[in-house]
């Protein structure tokens, strides 16, 4: 579904990936992992294809090569980023946003009852009100509430691969339950995948993952199963800085 | 049932293609007393009308051009059309009676479509006259008198020369003296006492031929407890040769009465847009003033609100988009006299390709205006490094209870935001349309629908082809 082939990255000269290898396949949970400034908001910043970050390396989405593909159209052909701090929409609501990005997806799309229904539904699972479907998106709204936001747009648009970058940051408990379950109801779907960051041990205590990765200075330092998210819960990330010096 | 209007259609084409103008040669080219008395003479008018147009000419040979704003220096008085009449009927009551022509040119505007869809009236200038104008009878039954302002001066002469230049003087300045010599057609609007027009009322503009002038007036007057909301469109055909818009609006709003006025003026890149529209507001008494800005190659527009009785209320939206080669001056002028006066300045400009938006605004708090209310809010967004917007406000006050706000922002899209945009699945330009639309949103949905929709796509027609 996700394969990255040796991928760098540099921002304004400095380098942040260092050659990052990943393969997700369907219906895969990786979770990755690792100490602040590792790279792991820049990693799911690179595969949106966010132009500020100078790359080079591979990545190929559901068998296509995107490297030369712009982020919408990237977003296209499956690719969901949650962002790790959701900007606020001047002028815009959720319900135009996501009316546009239906549309960008199939231009027959016409906004109709059934697509009016759905986002209400969707705000009442991650228990916002009705008006977070007209007000102006993110605007004035808690991290809490921007975190559910990303949700309730990435069940609306149900993409192959999602990347949630801390989608459980700074929530409360009900919240992070909603969102678990937000996120298996995704997963329940078929030829779906997640790669998810999250410094939290809850979350993925909630949607156990099926691969683990540590990242550490821009390279993954180690692969696993399940098993490795208990050994950093337990002891850090310690043991990986110093195998990598 | 009233089916909407749909000004999504209209294209650039539309907007810029001329008619033929064989008429125009019946009126010479620039301004003299001559003129001046033809004008006068061929409408038939009362000779105080004629004292008026000469006392004003005289001002405005007498005045200096303005030595602040935008660059005049290229506009030549003695190049431009000051009068011009295209068709021999005039205010036709059913479109049937318009010269097909002309008639053709309002259709590909969409006016009689939403005259049948949603409006209470409508009068439609051509050149110097109205060709159109039709109140319906519901609102006729009521007392509302809305006519052609040259038949207004003949029909109803005591109203019109009670309230006449009585708001805008003619020594003004110098476009308001010139617009007093040679004004044509506008509309004049009354709206009686406790009637309150539900549905809004329209005049069109549209200048055709070559260096053309425009001096339409209009005369709103909303009466005591009374309720009224007056919308203009005007647009110009491009030549590469400058006309000149300078119309004037003036608007009286009785005690406890209600006024809104929403244009949304598209003149051709040619075209010197030097309009004066001023309110004069009573106690308990609210004024909105809705503006768009597009097109003209200079404009300065500052509509001007006096908070005259206490209590009284004046809102100014504004909207202005600069092009290459364009010059959008505009913003807001309040005074305030009276006590316990509100005011809101909003205005939201933007600016592409090298084009120069300024907001340029005056706030005036007399001494005698205790616990006035003023904000002001000015937002630039400038669409790409080349292009220029200024802020420019002035602010007096003479009375300390007065609580005053002035926040300007002015900034490029977020990157960060285009990206969310992306991310979703929408390109570039479909994105920068929906952030240039969600910026002007504050302003677009005071509005109605139709208006909101034309002026959203006139924005896009604008940012055409601007991605590359």
């Amino acid at each position: 579904m996700l394969t990255v082939k040796n991928l760098q990255a540099t921002l304004e000269e400095t380098s942040i990936l260092r050659g990052v290898s990943l393969s997700v396949g369907s219906n895969e949970i990786h979770a990755l992992l690792g100490p602040n400034g590792s790279g792991k908001s820049t990693l799911g910043r690179v595969l949106l294809g966010d132009s500020r970050y100078t790359t080079t390396g591979e990545i190929q989405l559901c068998g296509k090569n995107v490297e030369n593909m712009e982020a919408s159209e990237r977003a296209q052909l499956g690719f969901f980023l949650a962002f790790q701090s959701p900007p606020e929409l001047d002028g815009v609501s959720a319900r135009e946003l996501l009316f546009a990005a239906k549309k960008s997806f199939d231009p027959e799309f016409h906004s109709s009852f059934r697509f009016k229904k759905g986002l209400l539904d969707k705000l009442s699972q991650f228990h916002l009100g009705e008006e977070f479907s007209e007000r102006e998106m993110n605007k004035g709204a808690s991290g809490g509430e921007r975190r559910k936001m990303e949700m309730v747009s990435l069940l609306t648009l149900n993409p192959r691969v999602a990347f949630l970058d801390e989608i459980d940051s700074g929530i409360d408990v009900d919240a992070m339950h909603s969102i678990a379950k937000g996120v298996k109801e995704f997963m329940s779907q078929e030829g779906k995948s997640v790669v998810m960051v999250s410094h939290t041990e809850k979350l993925l205590q909630l949607i156990p993952p099926t691969h683990c990765h540590i990242l550490v200075g821009g390279q993954i330092v180690q692969s696993g199963g399940p098993e490795l998210v208990q050994e950093v819960h337990k002891n850090g990330f310690e043991k990986f800085l110093k195998n990598k010096s | 049932m009233c089916s909407q209007v749909d000004f999504q259609t209209i294209s650039r084409q539309d907007l810029d293609t001329a008619n033929s103008q064989d008429y125009a040669r019946k009126f010479p080219k620039g301004l003299t007393e001559d003129l001046v008395r033809k004008i006068s003479t061929d409408k038939n008018e009362p000779s105080w009308v004629l004292d008026i147009r000469l006392r004003a000419l005289e001002i405005f040979y007498a005045k200096p051009m303005p030595s602040w704003g935008p660059d005049l220096s290229k506009l030549d008085f003695n190049e431009i059309r000051y009068f011009s009449r295209a068709s021999d009927s005039s205010n036709a009551k059913t479109w049937d009676e318009v010269d097909p022509e002309i008639k053709r040119t309002f259709e590909r505007l969409k006016i009689p479509e939403a005259e049948r869809a949603m409006l209470a009236g409508v009068g439609t200038q051509y050149e110097s006259e109205n060709v159109y104008h039709r109140l319906k009878e519901q609102w006729e039954e009521k007392g509302v008198i809305f006519e052609d302002f040259d038949v207004a001066i003949r029909e109803h002469p005591e109203l019109v020369k009670q309230y006449f230049s009585k708001c805008v003087p003619l020594t003004d300045h110098k476009f308001a003296a010139l617009h007093y010599a040679v004004f044509s057609g506008g509309t004049f609007l009354y709206i009686p006492e406790g009637v309150e027009v539900t549905q809004p009322l329209q005049a069109y503009f549209r200048m055709n031929s070559m260096n053309q002038g425009q001096f339409e007036h209009t005369l709103i007057i909303v009466e005591k407890d009374a309720k009224a909301h007056y919308i203009e469109g005007c647009s110009a055909p491009k030549y590469g040769s400058n006309s000149l818009h300078a119309g004037c609006v003036e608007v009286f709003v009785a005690e406890n009465a209600h006024a809104r006025y929403s244009s949304v003026e598209n003149w051709s890149a040619d075209t010197y847009n030097l309009n004066t529209k001023r309110a004069l507001v009573q106690g308990n008494a609210r004024m909105e003033w809705i503006g768009g800005n597009l097109g003209s190659g200079t404009t300065m527009l500052y509509p001007c609100s006096v908070l005259v009785g206490d209590n009284s209320r004046a809102d100014h939206l504004g909207v202005a988009f600069a092009n290459t080669g364009q010059r959008q001056d505009t913003g807001a002028k309040v005074i305030v006299v009276g006590k316990n006066c509100r005011t809101s300045v909003v205005s939201k400009s933007l600016s592409k390709g090298g084009g120069n938006s300024t907001y340029r605004g005056l706030i005036d708090v007399k001494a005698s205006a205790k616990n006035a209310v003023v904000n002001v809010e000015c937002d630039a967004l400038m669409l790409d490094g080349e292009s220029i917007s200024d802020t420019i406000p002035h602010i007096t006050c003479e009375n300390d209870s007065a609580s005053i706000t002035h926040e300007a922002s002015a900034g490029k899209i977020s990157e960060e935001v285009l990206l969310y945009f992306q991310s979703r699945g929408i390109d570039e330009e479909t994105a920068k349309g929906m952030i240039i639309n969600g910026f002007l949103d504050e302003v677009v949905k005071t509005l109605p629908l139709e208006y909101a929709v034309e002026l959203n796509r006139l924005i896009e027609l604008e940012m055409e082809g601007s991605i590359g």
